[in-house]
């Protein structure tokens, strides 16, 4: 065989895979788009579930909102540790053992099979300090795989702001956490709110680490009720809370009726595939809009 | 190698007041000896320029004297550098203190991903300058640089709309507005073009009567066209130094003659 047919069969074979890969994309989406819509209506999102149990399909409004506030939640403990973790991987640590080995550290901590992580939770979140099941307990869980991520992202994106921009401020009499706060890290931006919004995609879709942390059910909200500290406000965050994935395992493992299960979850799968998608889209557009805003005033 | 004197006894200006001095400089990158026993001096409003080949050392001492290699972790730096008599190692004296004092400007233009206002008045309210004074120091530095004229009507458009030749003044005039007494810079014309470079050339001519020049130029007609006195180092030693022209006409060193004369470099 001679180069140029190699190259010929190289070039089909790499537009294969990328067509298969596309093909199964659509497809999975295709399913799950086609078989979820039907099941949309108004009292899906906004209804609290039936008992599944007999039958009843109800809607998925309580599931729905506990997968943002936990998403909330867990972002409000994630943002400030990872951005200090990043900037200190970025620019303070020295290239020693000790750097390589919380290198590591943090790759097999991200890297963990979530229902690790949520035996670790329930030991340590929910039975250790006597919360019980919480939505806290949730978020912390999340954290611990959710935070290398970040500081990763942020390592990366103040990596990559151009060495020549960090030089200009010292070069200036600026100190090196000035540099860091005025200079590069608005150049880093985009880059950490495109990592972090795509990081909250997987928080959004887990389910085996909130098992054993947040639970599998929900108290009665009352969704008038605003005040943390009271037991069915939907803002406690030491109460029990499923999230829409967690929700759509336990249907199909409780329900007795098949058809109800397939309801309650295409209808719930639907929601939790678009919600992912339109964090995706909405990370680009945010990233190039703080590009823009930063680059020409 | 020839030591300082030698400038001092050649000098037909001995008035001119010396700015910086080093005295038994070394630079160890590592394991690596990037500067040896550097003894220079540098006169108070006279450009100086630093050529040799690359990896020379010339960049390296540039940067000992605003203290940029204290950012380099495996930098180890020997002996003393003077600025205006004051070592500049003491402990009383802080680099950032220091590098308001001497200015730099680098290869490539660096302007900050900010607008052209804000790129001269951002060091400016880092050091707390009163806020009233900070547009007249915009427009005073951007008029010295002659960007001025340029750039008053989109002073608040991004700095990276400007040309290359555009940036690099933008930065020299942030450099100015610090109003230090030495300006550093690193190779300032090498990512320019002819026109700019040229610019850029007479500016530094005017920039003399008010500040102490350093230069470091891989471009030894550069160094001839412009400079006072030039420097040629070789493998992390200072080979010559003298008055520009002598060292382009009767160089001391057969090593000076035959990189000027381009046998190598």
């Amino acid at each position: 065989m001679n180069a140029k047919l190699i190259d010929r069969f190289a070039t089909l074979f790499f537009y294969a895979v990328a067509i298969l890969i596309i093909c199964t994309l659509i497809g999975l989406l295709g399913y799950i788009v086609i078989h979820g819509i039907s099941y949309i209506s108004w009292e899906f999102l906004t209804e609290p579930p039936g008992s599944y149990i007999l039958g009843q399909v109800g809607g998925i409004a309580p599931q729905l909102f506990n997968s943002f506030y936990l998403l909330i939640l867990t972002m409000i403990i994630t943002l400030p540790i990872g951005i200090g973790g990043g900037i200190y991987m970025a620019e303070y640590a020295k290239p020693n053992k000790f750097t390589k080995f919380l290198r590591l550290c943090m790759e097999v901590m991200s890297s963990l099979p979530s229902i690790i992580i949520g035996l670790f939770g329930l030991l340590l979140f929910v039975q250790y300090t006597g919360w019980g099941y919480t939505l806290a307990g949730g978020a912390l869980a999340l954290t611990i795989f959710n935070l290398p991520l970040m500081v990763r992202v942020v390592e990366q994106a103040i990596t990559a702001v151009p060495r020549e921009q960090k030089e200009a401020a010292l070069s200036l009499g600026v100190t090196h956490w000035q540099t860091i706060t005025k200079i590069m890290l608005p150049v880093a931006l985009p880059g950490i709110v495109t990592g972090a919004i795509l990081a909250a995609g997987r928080i959004f879709g887990e389910a085996a680490a909130l098992l054993f942390t947040a639970g599998l059910s929900s108290p009665n909200l009352d969704f008038t009720d605003w005040d943390p500290t009271s037991v069915s406000s939907p803002l406690n965050p030491f109460r029990p809370a499923a999230t829409l994935s967690v929700y759509i395992w336990k249907v199909n493992s409780d329900s007795l009726s098949t058809e109800t299960a397939a309801i309650v979850s295409g209808g719930s799968a639907f929601i939790l595939i678009c919600v992912v998608l339109l964090f995706t889209i909405f990370a680009r557009l945010l990233g190039r809009y703080i590009y823009r805003r930063l680059t020409s005033s | 190698m020839l030591d300082f004197p030698f400038v001092k006894k050649r000098d037909p200006e001995l008035s001119n007041t010396v700015t910086v001095e080093t005295k038994k400089l070394n630079v160890h990158y590592g394991s690596s000896h990037a500067l040896k026993n550097i003894d220079l001096t540098l006169y108070e409003k006279t450009i100086t320029a630093f050529i040799g080949p690359s990896g020379c050392g010339k960049s390296t001492l540039l940067r000992c004297i605003n203290r940029m290699n204290d950012t380099i972790a495996n930098a180890k730096i020997t002996g003393d550098i003077l600025i205006d008599g004051v070592n500049i190692h003491a402990d009383t004296i802080h680099a950032t203190g220091l590098r308001k004092h001497v200015g730099m400007v680098f290869q490539k233009p660096n302007p900050f991903y900010k607008s052209i206002f804000e790129n001269i008045a951002f060091a400016l309210r880092i050091h707390q300058t009163p806020k009233k004074d900070i547009p007249v120091i915009v427009e005073d530095s951007l008029k010295r640089v002659g960007l001025w004229e340029e750039v008053k009507d989109r002073l608040h458009e991004s700095a990276l709309q400007l040309s290359g030749g555009q940036q690099q003044r933008l930065c020299i005039a942030r450099t100015i507005a610090m109003n230090p007494s030495i300006i550093l810079l690193d190779e300032p014309t090498s990512a320019l073009d002819p026109i700019s470079t040229e610019k850029i050339e007479k500016l530094l001519q005017t920039l003399k009567q008010d500040f102490t020049i350093v230069i470091v130029t891989h471009n030894m007609h550069q160094a001839a066209r412009i400079s006072d006195y030039t420097a040629y180092f070789h493998l992390g030693n200072m080979i010559e130094i003298g008055h520009t022209e002598q060292i382009f006409t009767t160089p001391a060193q057969t090593k000076t003659e035959d990189y000027l004369s381009g046998k190598f470099g």
